[in-house]
Formats: C-alpha cells, structure tokens, sequence
C-alpha cells in the first residue's frame, strides 16, 4: 500500500526523539496520527527515509491546567481534545472545530499537533488556535525550547515555525473562561473539509459584546484573524443588525483560493455570511 | 520487526519492515479479508478496525502502531456463532446491499451502539446523531436507509437476544466478512500485475522496452494510438504487488505526444484534433451506452445525429412557426449534465488461472459470469467448456462490470505466458479514471403546446452527449418514447473527445434525458399555472403512471407545496415532480435448476448477485413453492462453467424478470415429484431445470438482442421530492423523497425498496455533487478519489417513501418486471423541479452546486 520501504523508531522521550531527527536529518519524517502523513508517503515512488514515530512520547499527551492557560500535548488527540472539560470548560471555540473534523476514525487518530504542523489551509484547528491567540512550544536540537506565537506560527501553506528538526510539543492556550464561541463551518456533503469556516468566541456583558476574537478556516493560504471585524464588534449590541453592519467587511483583503467548491468571491461572500452566523452564534442571539 | 498483537482475542504475529499499513497487514498477512480498502484515503471507512477498542481507518494507520495493541475486525464482532446485536438489525433491515461497505459499518456501527447503550440504555439516537456517529462510511450502493433502522433498532434493544429475520439470504456472510469477493481471492503462487497507464490524453506510442526478467505484455490497440489519459497501454506482474508496480513504472514506452481535445466545444470546431481518423478507427470506438449502436456517419468529431422521429417533419416546422410568431407555447431549454462515475465499491478485480493449459478458471467481479465465460472463450479462441468463471460475491458494478474489461484480459494473458494465477485489482485512483462513466452532454428541448387546451402539439429534442471516446447515446431517442401523443424527432449527437470513455450506467441515457426533458415539463406547467402532475396526466398515455399520478396527488408532501417563487426568507423550502419511463427485457434462455440435495433444496444457475438480490429472489421463488423459510435454501450463484445452464446478467433491469418465474416453475416441478410432505434426503437426486422463454407475443421488436428480449409496454416511475434551499450560501438539503415504482409484482419487498432508496440517493449525487472533472491541460481526472469525487453520505440521506403499483404486468410470467433502472431515472430531474419550486430560478447544469445556485439566485434578482 505503501509503496516504497522505510526505517522506523519508536522513541519514548522528546530528547530521544530530537536525538533521532538530528541523526537522520532530511531524511527523516515526524509520524502523528498519520492522517495526513500516510496518503503523502503512498504518493511518494522514492523513499522517505525514517519515520519517527512520536506515538509513543507520554509526556506529548493529554491536557493540563497551567495558571491562565491550559496546555495540551502535541500529541493529543481529536478524540482526546474533545473529551476534555478543560477545553470545554477554557475554549470551548477549540472544542466547537474539533467536533467538525472529519469523523470518528480520524478524530481518534489525528492529533492536534500534527494537524497544525500540517498546515493545511482547509484544516480547523488553525483558525480556532489563532483565534484564541494560542502560543506554540517547538523544541529544537539539543532540547531547547522556544514559543512561537499563533500570529506568527502559520506561515504558509503547509508551511509553519517549526523548522527540519524541530518538533511542536505543546498548545497553550489562555483561559477563556465564560465565552461564548461557534465554528460555523461551510460544506457540501454533510462531512467534507472545509470550503470556508469561521471560528468565533466572544465576552458578552449584559447583552453587548465586551470582546471578540474571529478566525477564517480557508480564505487564504493560513488561517487569517479578522482583527478589523473584532474591534468593530466591541461595544456592539448582540443582535442581527449590529453584527450584520460589524462584520460586513471581513472579506476584505483577503485571497481565498478558487477550486471545484467554488471561486475566491464565492468564498468571499460565504465568509461574510458565516461570519454573522458564528459571531450571532457565540453571542448567544 | 516482529510483534504479536491481539486480533480478535487471538495472539497473531505479524512481520512488518515498518512501511504496511495496518490494512495490509490484516488482510494479506492474517487473511482477514472482511476489511476491505475501497479509497485508500480515510475517507469511505470501509477498512475500519477497533484499536484498543476505538473504530480509526486501517488504511491510515501504519502496521507498527498494531504492537501492543488490541484489535478487533468485523470477523470478531460476533461471539462465535451469536452475532453482535447491530449485526442482527444489518440482517432484519437490510443495511446492506452488495456488502462491500459492511464489514466497515458493522465496526462502526458496533463502536457506536455499544458506548451509546452504556450512556443512554435503550434511547434511540436520532437520524442526525446516527449520521455524525457514521460519518466516516459511504456506500455507493446507497444503502442508507436500511443503516438508519438497523442502528436505531439496535440502539433501541430490539436486538439483543434472539435469531431475528434475514431480509437478504447472503446478508450473514456479508456482515461477518466471510463474503469472498474476486479482491479477496489468493490462491497458491500467484502473481500480481499492474497495469501501466498513459498520462498523455494523445499520443504515438513505438515499441515497448521489457527489461530482462520482467513479466510483461502490451495493452495497446492495433494501432498503437493513446488516445485518454488513464488508457492502459502495458501490464506487468510480479510476486508482490509492490514489486508489480515498481516493474509496470520500468517499463520502456515511447510515447510520442500528438495533439488533444477534451473540450466537446472546441472538438466540434474544424481543425481539431481528430479522435479518430479513419473508418476502421471508428469502427472501434467503444460503446457507452447499452444494447445496438446504429451506423450513423461522421463529421470530425462529431457523430450523428442519429434521428428518432415520429412525424419529424411536421414536428420541427411547428417548432419553427412557433418560433417566428413567438408563441407563448413555445417552451425552449438548454441542459447540461456532468460525467457521473459508478464508483462501485469493488473495484475491476480479476483472477486467472490458466496454469492447467486445458482449464481456464478466472474470477472476476462481474455482472455477467455467463456472458464473461463466453466472451473470453471467444476472445481467447478457446472452447467455452474449458473456462470457467466465478464471482461469489460482487461488490457493485451499476453497468461498469457488464463487458470483458481491461484488467481480466491482461490477468488472462499473463497467467497464459506464466503458468501461474495472476491477480489484478484496479486501485481507486483507477477505479475513478479508467472504468467508464455516465457521460455528461447538452440537451436543447423545444416543447410546444397549444395555449389553450395545453394538448401538445410538438417535441424536438437535441442532444449532445460527451463520453470521451465512447459513441451510443441514446438520450433524445428515450425521451421520445414518454409522451407518445405528438408529432416528435430527437436528434443524437456523440460528440467525442480525448476523455475516458464512458460506459453503461444504470438506466444509460435515463437520468440525462430525464433531467431535461422533466423540466421543461415542469416549466411548460408554471408558465400556464397547471399543476405540473395533472399536466402529465393529460398527456400521458402510460397506465402505470397514471396510477402513480393519483398516488402522488394525495400526498401530503405534494398537496402542501408552496406557490412557486412565492418565499422570501433564507431558507426556501420548495416541491418538484418527475416522471421516469423505461423499456423492461428478459433473458428467455434463462434456465434454473432446482434439486434436492443432502435432504435440502437446492437452486442453481450461473447468473450472480451485485447487491441487487439474485440470491435472495431464486431462495423466495423456491421457498414459496415449497413453504420454508428463504434461507432453508441452499443457493449455487455467481459461477458459470460448461455444467451450468444459461443464467441472465445483472444488467438492463432484466435478472429478476428472467428469474422469479423460471425458479417457480423448477421448484413446481420438484414440488410435483416429492409430493406434499416435507423435503427429506429420501428425494435427493430429484431435481427439475426450467427455462424462461420469451413472453410471446409481446415482444415490441422482432428481434433480440444477444438473447435480449425487449419486451413491450414501458415500466414507469414517479418521484416527488422536496427540498431546502439556503438562499444566503446556494446550499441545497434535500429532506424527502417519495418514489412511486409500477414494475408490477415485486418479488423480494424489502430488497426492492433497498433498490429504489439506492437510487434516490444516486439521483441526490448526480443532482447535487457528482461531477467528473479533467484537467485541460493534460486531459487527467482530477476527480480519481473519493474526496475530490463526492457521493452522498449518510447526512445527505432524505427522508425516502417507498410505493409499489404492483398492477398491470400480468401478462408477464411472473406479474412484474425490473426495477433496477426505472428507479433511477426521474430522482435528480425531480430535485431540480424542487429546487424551481423554491426560488423560482432553474437549474439547468449539473450538478447543482452552491456557487452556481448562488449565482443563479443573483442573477435572476438583477434581472
Ligand atoms: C478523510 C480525511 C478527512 C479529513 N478531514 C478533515 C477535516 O474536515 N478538517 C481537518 O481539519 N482535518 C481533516 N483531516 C486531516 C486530519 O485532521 C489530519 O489528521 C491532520 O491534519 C494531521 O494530523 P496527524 O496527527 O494525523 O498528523 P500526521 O499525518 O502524522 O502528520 C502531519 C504532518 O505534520 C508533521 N508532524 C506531526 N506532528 C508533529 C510534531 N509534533 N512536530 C513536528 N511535526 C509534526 C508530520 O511530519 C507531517 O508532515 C482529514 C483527514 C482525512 C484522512
Ligand atoms: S479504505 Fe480506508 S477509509 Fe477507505
Ligand atoms: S452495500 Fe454499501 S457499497 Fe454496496
């Protein structure tokens, strides 16, 4: 199935795990879920060298509360993310897209971290992570660790901060405690990726929006955060109209893609409209 | 690497070099082969496996991630003999059709039910929460509905102890994975091969280069033309597949590029690049339609037309005054439909097995076991009683697996030069390119009627059909065959280009003409304010569906439709109706034997079951005769050697038409040398053969075709959808589908509503999603997976009704005819009849995605 033979290692701790990375270099291929890493390697005809497989890494896996944040493993996965009463609880924006990845089998497989790494820009996780203003911990060779800001991790398609013998350890995410949050998603059949999708989670006071974070799933080449439409809606009473008026702009400037699910203003206009939807949604109107 | 997991509570050993698959691993090396790979991709779910206890995609998940670890595939769901609870509600409604789907929702399914009765005991999950929770599984045969019951029946408790009934006789090997199917068969020694295709829609090719040592042998054409991308052109085997596919890569083909089109505009233009050049090259373009292709002659790339008239003349000059004096009567549309694939969840298999150079056994998934024996008997020079061809178990076709294709010709080849078995399953990618398609075309319609009395007063179809290379459509000329009371002429155009063939599928030239045709039906009605079902009722002279008229007049969901165009909001809800009208054959040199065996009833022939039904149609006849229970009766199917008598092909909606009445005729004649009492193994040995014959008399043609008869009259269907249209994203849901069916008797319930609900949900793909799509600058699908290529999935399952005219057939032995195609044709023309109703915009192309609703919607508002 696979075409082409590859060498294999399993470690147990991150610092063996770089080890291997800095060994093989080039050659060598981070295993997740294998969700996405999988139909890549089938494709391949030459050979990928060695696969480090992270499922193995404790100490990748699971949630924890950490003060104002919570952290969860790189190595988490949807199915795990989820389950848990601290997402749900902190972000439940985050819990909100998982729900809408793909399905069952993939959601017990795929793991946040790799979703990430992967980069793709129909993926639903990274629209969320920005959105919540996420920071990512990437260890490097040698073990030591930098943290990357969501706003600067997403580079490009496929593409991320976490360079040739790196790894993404950890989400940490700060607590959003008491807000409200909707992923409007947009597809054809009932489960597809995402043709466009919008995260939002907002801080209602008393019927007016006291805050507002928004992230655009697939109207570009990495998931976008609409600060303009944020700060628009602060202030805003939590009905039809005003939001409506607040997020008409969200569009702007951005460059969506153009494919068999429809062209850059089809996906324009879609962004617009899941935009009122998620946003009226999370204010709970 | 060696390790040792548990699969199915067994300690098995598996020896991994670290790049299988688990899929791989499970099937070719524990020889579990209920786990079936469909996509490859994480997408259709039909490989799903419990890992410690959790349902994820085996194709997805690298063999090493096995260690450890425990497994459990659809072979270990049940206990021994005591099947899973959701196995048990599979089998009583009859999730299921040709089970190639199963094995993996019977997994999911269980993984389901079992956590949902630990939280909620015997509440029963709602649709949506049944579909969430199945998401990750498609079935091509469109099963749906009957997944829907048996979860929720499972779910309900209604399961848990107890044998409960067989709707479908092999539906317990189906959802055990015990079922072979042709990609499951291995035999000792044998090799596997893969076919070498072009990735060049247009080219020369010179003489293939065989490196030392390969096994190979040249697929091309006489003359040596490429003439699609995706076209097989050589084939080489090997004792792995890996290896296969690293020697079918290493084979030398000089490919020199010539010229392409695959846009049927640019191809009809002068100058093009010719498909086919000369006579002789014409003459073997394949056929994508099913039955005779007419001599018609050529011009370029275009064929035809091909004219069907009934006073043409007169026809096209009302037409034409109408035209000039602009009469209101005068209803004028333009039509487009897009490439469907069949995307049967089997893919093209085939084994073969010539290493006894006086017996040829092949396996194959076929339609056909019969039909296949004697064309490769023919095609090999050989005498027929020295082949034999076996398909126990076949996992869809819907007309792609009718004719002797590629893959078994190759196998066929190589097994000749090896002496060896060779074995060769297409993969997805394949699949979705090379095995044909439902071709896509233009249909320009001119419906005229008389402002007054709305009598009709003139038909002109105009029809360009786009099957890449194939030539055949019959479009036009099965829309002349409705409503027969007018002056009439179609016009058939095949319109060939550097594309993939296409190939019959399920009611060829049905749906597209119907898509067409329907709708201009629908908009003659609005511009005259008739409801749109009496307007059909005045013209029209068929019987049956004048029955379904009346059905469909009172139905709640009809007699409630909104006025069209009559809505604001955002969500619009909207009612269409269309008709469907089909030919009904049989197969008179059908013959079933039934005996008595070991103290059992026995019933024989060499016809096969695709998910249709055969099996369980040949256990009722006998099992009626004789009062027992249908799976007291042993079924011999899906084989076909020179001991068998003739057996009818699962195609051209004629199998259970050439069946039923044959089976109860042999079982009447056993029945009368036993004598009352119950069958023991005192009467074995007796046994009785029937034979069809032709319904004399009643044939519309002279003639048969291929022991086809056509027989006369026309079967009829009728299919009132509703739908919802979000107006603010162009998104279609489609909530409910009612299918009236008059194909007289219908022999096995259950199963036929299997069938027509099947169709409904083919009808919602064609309508909403399903496109096949080439690249224009190389001519290669860009639709060859399943995620780029969208059949609908549980959620987009309405809500279906399901109603039998079981009259007006009883001419026929039997009391009916087949159903397979006459459900098939009016679904996707209904929604789009739906989706007028709605917004008052029609569609015309399809399929009808959002953006081009949304566009439509907008354009219509400027307007
Ligand atoms: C049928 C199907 C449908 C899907 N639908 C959706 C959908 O609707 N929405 C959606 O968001 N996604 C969808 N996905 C993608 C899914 O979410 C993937 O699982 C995910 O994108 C990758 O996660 P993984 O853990 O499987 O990573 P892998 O496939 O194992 O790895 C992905 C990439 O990331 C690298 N990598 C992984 N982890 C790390 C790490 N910790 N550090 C550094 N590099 C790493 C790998 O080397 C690889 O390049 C779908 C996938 C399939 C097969
Ligand atoms: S074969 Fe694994 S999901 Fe389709
Ligand atoms: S029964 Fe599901 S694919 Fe045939």
């Amino acid at each position: 199935m696979i075409p082409a033979s590859f060498d294999y290692v399993a470690p147990t701790t991150v610092d063996e795990a770089l080890a291997a990375l800095a060994e093989h270099g080039d050659d060598a291929k981070v295993l997740a879920g294998g969700q996405s890493l999988l139909p890549i390697l089938r494709m391949r005809l030459n050979a990928p060298g060695v696969v480090v497989d992270l499922g193995r890494i404790p100490d990748l896996q699971g949630v924890c509360d950490d003060g104002d944040h919570i952290v969860i493993g790189a190595m988490t996965t949807y199915a795990a993310v989820l389950a848990d009463d601290l997402v749900s609880t902190h972000a439940s924006l985050l819990s909100k897209a998982v729900a809408t990845v793909a399905d069952p089998q993939i959601r017990h497989r795929g793991t946040l971290g790799g979703a990430l790494v992967h980069a793709d820009p129909a993926g639903d996780v990274g629209a969320p992570v920005l959105a919540l203003g996420a920071e990512l911990v990437v260890a490097g060779p040698g073990g030591q660790t930098r943290t990357v800001t969501a706003d600067d991790f997403f580079e490009d398609l496929f593409t991320t901060a976490v360079g040739e013998g790196e790894l993404l350890t950890q989400i940490r995410i700060p607590k959003h405690t008491g807000w409200g949050a909707h992923y409007e998603k947009f597809v054809r059949v009932s489960h597809q990726w995402s043709i466009v999708a919008v995260a939002a989670t907002v801080r209602s006071e008393g019927g007016t929006i006291a805050e507002a974070r928004v992230g655009l799933t697939n109207m570009g080449s990495t998931p976008l955060r609409a600060v303009s439409v944020e700060n628009a809606l602060v202030g805003q009473p939590a009905t039809d109209e005003a939001i409506r008026a607040a997020v008409a702009s969200v569009a702007d400037g951005t460059n969506p893609p153009s494919d068999l699910n429809g062209d850059s203003d089809y996906r324009r206009h879609l962004a617009t409209v899941l935009t009122r939807r998620a946003v009226l949604a999370a204010a709970g109107a | 690497m060696e390790f040792t997991p548990s699969v199915n509570d067994e300690s098995r050993v598996a020896r991994v070099d670290g790049h299988e698959s688990a899929a791989q691993v499970i099937r070719d090396d524990f020889g579990l082969t209920g786990t079936k790979v469909v996509c490859g991709g994480g997408v259709c779910g039909a490989c799903t496996i419990l890992l410690d206890g959790d349902p994820v995609v085996s194709c997805l998940t690298p063999a090493t991630r096995l260690r450890d670890a425990t497994v459990t595939t659809v072979e270990g769901i049940a206990d021994g003999d005591d099947l899973h609870p959701v196995q048990r509600a599979f089998l009583e409604h009859d999730g299921l059709q040709c089970g190639y789907c199963t094995p993996g929702f019977v997994v999911g399914a269980v993984a389901f039910h079992d956590r949902w009765r630990a939280e909620h005991g015997t509440t029963e999950p709602d649709r949506h929460t049944i579909a969430d929770a199945l998401a990750g599984h498609l079935c091509r045969c469109g099963s749906y509905e009957g997944i829907f019951r048996a979860v929720a029946a499972a779910c309900r408790g209604e399961h848990d102890g107890g044998a409960g009934t067989v709707a479908r006789v092999d539906g317990p090997e189906k959802v055990t994975g015990s079922a072979v199917y042709t990609t499951d068969v291995t035999l000792p020694g044998m090799l596997y091969a893969v076919i070498r295709r072009a990735d060049i829609a247009a080219a020369r090719v010179g003489p293939l280069t065989i490196p030392p040592g390969t096994l190979a042998v040249d697929l091309l054409p006489p003359d040596r033309r490429v003439r699609w991308a995706g076209q097989p052109v050589a084939v080489a085997a090997a004792e792995t597949l890996d290896e296969a596919r690293r020697a079918a890569a290493a084979l030398g083909v000089p490919f020199t590029p010539l010229a392409f089109v695959t846009d049927p505009e640019i191809a009809s233009r002068p100058g093009a690049p010719l498909v086919y050049e000369t006579k002789d090259e014409r003459k073997r373009a394949p056929n994508g339609s099913e039955g005779t292709v007419f001599p018609a002659s050529w011009k370029g790339n275009r064929r035809g037309p091909s004219r069907t008239p009934y006073l043409g003349s007169l026809a096209k000059s009302r037409v034409a005054k109408a035209r000039t004096t602009g009469r209101r009567g005068l209803v004028e549309l333009e039509f487009h439909t897009a490439a469907q694939l069949h995307t049967s969840f089997e893919p093209h298999a085939c084994v073969a097995d010539w290493s006894d150079p006086d017996r040829l056994r092949v396996w194959m998934s076929t339609q056909g076991v019969e039909a296949m024996r004697l064309a490769i008997a023919e095609r090999f020079d050989l005498d027929p009683a020295k082949v034999e061809v076996v398909a126990d178990y076949v996992g869809g076709g819907f007309g792609s697996k009718l004719s002797l294709t590629t893959e078994t010709v190759a196998a066929i080849r190589l097994s000749r030069l090896s002496r060896r078995p060779v074995k060769i399953a297409l993969d997805r990618h394949e699949e979705l390119t090379a095995t044909g398609n439902r071709p896509g075309g233009r249909s320009r319609v001119s419906l005229l009627v008389d402002e007054r009395t709305h009598g009709i007063e003139a038909l002109l179809v105009d029809t360009e059909s786009h099957g890449g290379v194939a030539i055949g459509s019959t479009v036009g000329a099965l829309s002349m065959l409705v409503y027969e009371r007018t002056p009439r002429l179609a016009r058939d155009v095949d319109v060939v280009t550097n594309a993939p063939p296409g190939a019959p599928f399920r009611g060829p030239g049905g749906p597209t003409y119907a898509w067409a045709l329907e709708q201009t039906v629908d908009e003659v009605a609005h511009r005259f304010g008739r409801d749109p079902i009496d307007l059909r009722a005045q013209w029209d002279g068929n019987e049956k569906r004048q029955a379904l008229y009346r059905w469909a007049r009172a139905l709640p969901t009809w007699r409630e439709r909104p006025a069209t165009g009559s809505q604001t909001g955002r969500f619009r809800r909207g009612v269409g109706v269309a008709a469907a009208n089909w030919l009904y054959f049989v197969d008179a040199d059908t013959e079933v034997v039934v005996s008595v065996e070991g103290g059992r009833l026995v019933v024989t022939c060499a016809s096969q079951d695709m998910g249709t039904g055969s099996r369980t149609v040949l256990a009722r006849a006998v099992a009626g005769v004789f009062d027992v229970e249908p799976t007291d009766v042993v079924v011999r199917l899906g084989r076909s050697d020179a001991s068998l008598a003739h057996g009818p092909a699962s195609g051209g909606s004629r199998t259970t038409v050439s069946l039923w009445s044959t089976a109860v005729e042999a079982a009447t004649a056993v029945r009368a040398q036993v004598g009352a009492g119950a069958v023991t193994s005192a009467h074995d040995g007796v046994s009785a053969t029937a034979r069809r014959g032709g319904d004399r008399g009643l044939r519309a043609v002279p003639f048969t075709v291929g022991g086809i008869q056509v027989g006369r009259g026309f079967s009829a269907a009728l299919h009132v959808s509703e739908v919802e249209v979000d107006t603010r994203t162009g998104r279609t849901r489609v909530l409910r589908v009612h299918g009236g069916i008059a194909v007289g008797r219908i022999h096995a319930p259950a199963l036929a509503r299997s069938q027509c609900e099947g169709s409904i949900i083919q009808g919602v793909g064609l309508a909403l999603h399903e496109q096949q799509v080439l690249d224009p600058h190389s001519g290669l699908t860009l639709t060859a997976n399943l995620e780029d290529y969208r059949i609908p999935q549980l959620g987009d399952t309405p809500e279906i009704d399901i109603h039998f005219h079981e009259e007006g057939w009883d001419r026929v032995p039997g009391g009916g005819v087949g159903l397979g195609e006459v459900a098939t044709i009016s679904p996707a023309a209904s929604l789009g009849n739906a989706i007028f109703n709605a917004t008052g915009w029609r569609p015309t192309t399809l399929p009808v995605r959002p953006d081009r609703l949304l566009a439509g919607l907008r354009a219509d508002a400027v307007r």
